[in-house]
């Protein structure tokens, strides 16, 4: 040891090979329980209505998942270092309604998303400054923050939707293209192109949290703080870049979704806090911070996607359907518990 | 020392306190209605309030009474309605007398809800900037309500609004029935003229209530569509239901006309889920509308027309377009705007009726100001047509303008 921090960015841990890796069913039992419940409660909707097994189906349910899943990677990194953010829903809204009028106003749709992106970064890093510099808890910050940022979006749309199609002047038509081909191309085999984004920056966010020193500083600020300190990482830093993350991926989501339907309105992201809370948590994090997965993250995401589709498709009702994701998540974090308890041993993290 | 500054900082609050209060006590003379202003058509102007009155001549009639005596001047103040007399609030009577500023309040469930905040806020300041206009009075009017439907909170603002004086006529909005019943009693027993648009309150003490008749328009909405099939030698087998808010009664009545409407026309017509069975309630986000619309769709790709009781019917006819189903799968509903019209003219929403939510919301403001400015009023059930948009009218109105919508 000569007391030097590997640099940012540096693989880590580093792949000696000296000893072999668990399995990886044994080191994310979580992620294979998950997967097995999203397989049985397939294999159910399936069962009671056929057509939720189709290809067609399948993949209108995982772009459909793609907004949830790219506000969920944004959320993750925020809870491991033990934060919370409850303004991604009202970002998401936001961003896109912004993008969207200055779009209109007659800034080219280039400069109009990246005000969009800048603007969901600027939220974030409000968050962040109220949450570390002013010493507020992030709860209190964040919830504050949702409602100052959707009276923006109502104060900047008028309590309007926008569909820059029928903007009087029409947006330009080939910028219009390219803001179609964001989130509503089909690529190849009808792969909606929001997939690829989520899979994409899923990978990215895999990387920076599990093969990072980055990754493994929040990890190490989120389960503790007091250690992350004395071992003098920067722990401000740190929260500032997850926050400001978390408010990118949401403008992300929420531009993409724009991009998607062609229009967006000022409710736009207010159902959405739940279902993102519910999937992270779902994958295994916990809201104490230290712990979460990016794969536990996109397979929660994909559970209450799948409970969601298919209560739809077999038409069980508004009511049942809240009961059922309702009673999954709360299930899902009360068999982690037990899971935990199981696993853990006196001195020995699981 | 820390001992001295707290008591400083104590001083200076107490201080803080006092000059609040102060001021407080100074805005409520301010604020208390000034006598009676002499009216044009007044014989003559009362005496400066610090001279006394000079004695009346004796072969003269007697003076008018004091100003502060005198009844405020303009239409009658008084309502007869079928829960009894309505009497209008001193301090609403003055502003009449003495041409005050008037608060126009709307309150709806949600003042995000697309299309129809926006639409309900254009019509209510379109019609009190009119009923200005005509009376040369100055109206302050308000949409207030929650983003999204949230009831306590709708009744809560309004609550406060009384309390704080700054309601001179209220219309409102109810989501659902019962909960408005004791708010709207308070502001009429404080003399607030009220009045319902849109979604009704009907055992509250409004005095009328301007919407469409949802059953009927459904009904209407459900004729026209089987009509259409008919028409075009289109088989209608199977049916279904969507809904952004499946507990409203609006919503009720407008899917139990729509079936009533198109089974009366095609009577073989199959539906898979009804008005309270096996329907979800999708709220009013674009983006899980449209994820819900498309499970649903393709979970039942049998189906061959889907009415949607509200906007959603726009992300029905997105999914139906995109899941190349455009020809196998139509949809009708309700509300307009630029992209639902589109879906109009490809073919794809076969109908939508036009509630109108502005000029519900106008038609508020004008009882508002017949009230007040008239003494005329009306009560029970305005009913306002709904317009039927199909392929044959779409293209003769700019649906892009909220007054149209």
């Amino acid at each position: 040891m000569n007391g030097r921090q590997p640099d940012e960015g540096a693989t880590f841990p580093p792949d000696t090979g000296a000893r072999r890796r668990p399995a990886f069913a044994v080191r994310n039992p979580r992620v294979i329980g998950l997967l097995i419940a999203i397989f049985l409660v397939g294999m159910s909707f399936s069962i009671v209505n056929p057509n939720f097994l189709t290809v067609r189906n399948m993949l209108g349910m995982v772009r459909a998942m793609s907004s949830l899943g790219l506000l969920a990677l944004g959320l993750t990194l925020v809870i491991i270092v033990g934060e919370l953010d409850l303004s991604i829903g009202a970002i998401y809204g936001f961003t896109a309604m912004l993008a969207g009028t200055v779009w209109i106003d007659g800034v080219h749709v280039v400069p109009a998303l990246l005000i969009g992106l800048g603007a969901g970064v600027f939220v974030g890093f409000l968050n962040a400054a109220l949450t570390t510099w002013a010493g507020i808890p992030s709860f209190i910050v964040t919830l504050g923050m949702l409602n100052a940022v959707e009276g923006m979006t109502l104060l900047i749309s008028g309590a309007r939707g926008i569909n820059p199609k029928y903007a009087e002047p029409p947006v330009p038509a080939g910028e219009w293209d390219i803001f179609r081909a964001l989130g509503a191309t089909k690529l190849p085999l009808d792969i909606p192109v929001q997939v690829v984004w989520l899979l994409g920056l899923a990978i990215l966010f895999w990387v920076l949290l599990h093969r990072t020193l980055f990754g493994f500083r929040l990890a190490a600020i989120g389960s503790n703080t007091p250690a992350a300190r004395a071992a003098r990482l920067s722990i401000t830093r740190h929260k500032f870049i997850v926050f400001m993350l978390g408010g990118a991926m949401a403008a992300a989501a929420g531009m993409l979704d724009f991009s998607f339907l062609g229009s967006t309105d000022p409710s736009a992201g207010r159902s959405l806090l739940f279902p993102v809370f519910a999937a992270v948590i779902v994958g295994g994090a916990t809201l104490t911070g230290g712990r979460a997965t990016i794969i536990g993250t996109i397979v929660g995401a994909l559970l209450l996607s799948v409970l969601s589709n298919g209560l739809s498709i077999i038409g069980v009702g508004a009511f049942a359907k809240s009961i059922f994701i309702g009673t999954a998540t709360i299930g899902a974090v009360m068999l982690d518990r037990f899971t935990y308890r199981k696993r853990a041993r006196p001195g020995q993290a699981p | 020392m820390k001992t001295r500054h707290v008591r400083s900082l104590t001083a200076i609050a107490v201080l803080s306190a006092l000059a609040l209060v102060a001021a407080a006590c100074g805005d409520d003379e301010e604020a208390a209605p000034p006598p009676a202003a002499p009216q044009p058509e007044a014989p003559a102007p009362p005496p400066p309030a610090d001279e006394p009155p000079p004695p009346p001549p004796a072969d003269e009639p007697p003076p008018p009474p004091e100003p502060a005596d005198e009844m405020p001047s303009g239409p009658p103040h008084t309502a007869e309605l079928p829960w009894g007399t309505f009497t209008l609030a001193d301090s609403i009577a003055d502003k009449i007398a003495n041409n005050g500023e008037f608060n126009f309040v709307l309150s709806i469930e949600g003042t995000a809800i697309p299309i129809f905040g926006a639409a309900m806020d254009e019509g209510w300041s379109r019609g009190s900037g009119e009923i200005s206009a005509e009376h040369g009075v100055d109206i302050s009017a308000r949409t207030i309500g929650p983003l999204q439907t949230d009831i306590p909170a709708q009744v809560a603002e309004i609550d406060s609004l009384i309390d704080a004086g700054q309601i001179d006529c209220l219309a409102f909005e109810a989501h659902e029935p019962g909960p408005y019943v004791d708010i709207i009693a308070k502001a009429v027993d404080a003399g607030i003229p009220t009045f319902g648009v849109n979604a009704d309150s009907p055992d509250s003490k409004r005095f009328a209530f301007f919407a469409l008749d949802e059953l009927s328009a459904g009904t209407l909405a459900g004729t026209l569509t089987g009509e259409w099939a008919v028409d075009n030698g289109i088989a209608l087998e199977k049916a279904g239901l969507l809904t952004g808010s499946v507990e409203g009664p609006w919503a009720q009545n407008r899917m139990n006309g729509f079936m009533a409407g198109i089974s009366a026309v095609l009577p073989d017509l199959e539906f898979v889920n009804g008005p309270n069975t096996d329907i979800e309630s999708q709220g009013w986000d674009p983006p899980q509308q449209y994820a819900a619309s498309e499970a649903w769709i393709l979970g039942h790709p049998d189906v061959d027309i889907i009415f949607h009781t509200d906007q959603g019917v726009e992300f029905v006819a997105k999914v139906i377009a995109d899941q190349g189903l455009t020809g196998d799968m139509y949809t009708s509903g309700f509300n307009m705007n630029p992209a639902i019209a589109d879906f109009i003219s490809d073919g794809v929403v076969v109908v939508t009726m036009v509630q109108g939510f502005s000029n519900q919301a106008y038609n508020g403001a004008n009882a508002c100001g017949d009230f007040l400015f008239k003494g005329e009023f009306e009560t029970g059930h305005v009913i306002l047509d709904p317009l039927a948009a199909t392929q044959d009218n779409v293209d003769s109105v700019d649906w892009s303008q909220p007054e149209n919508q």
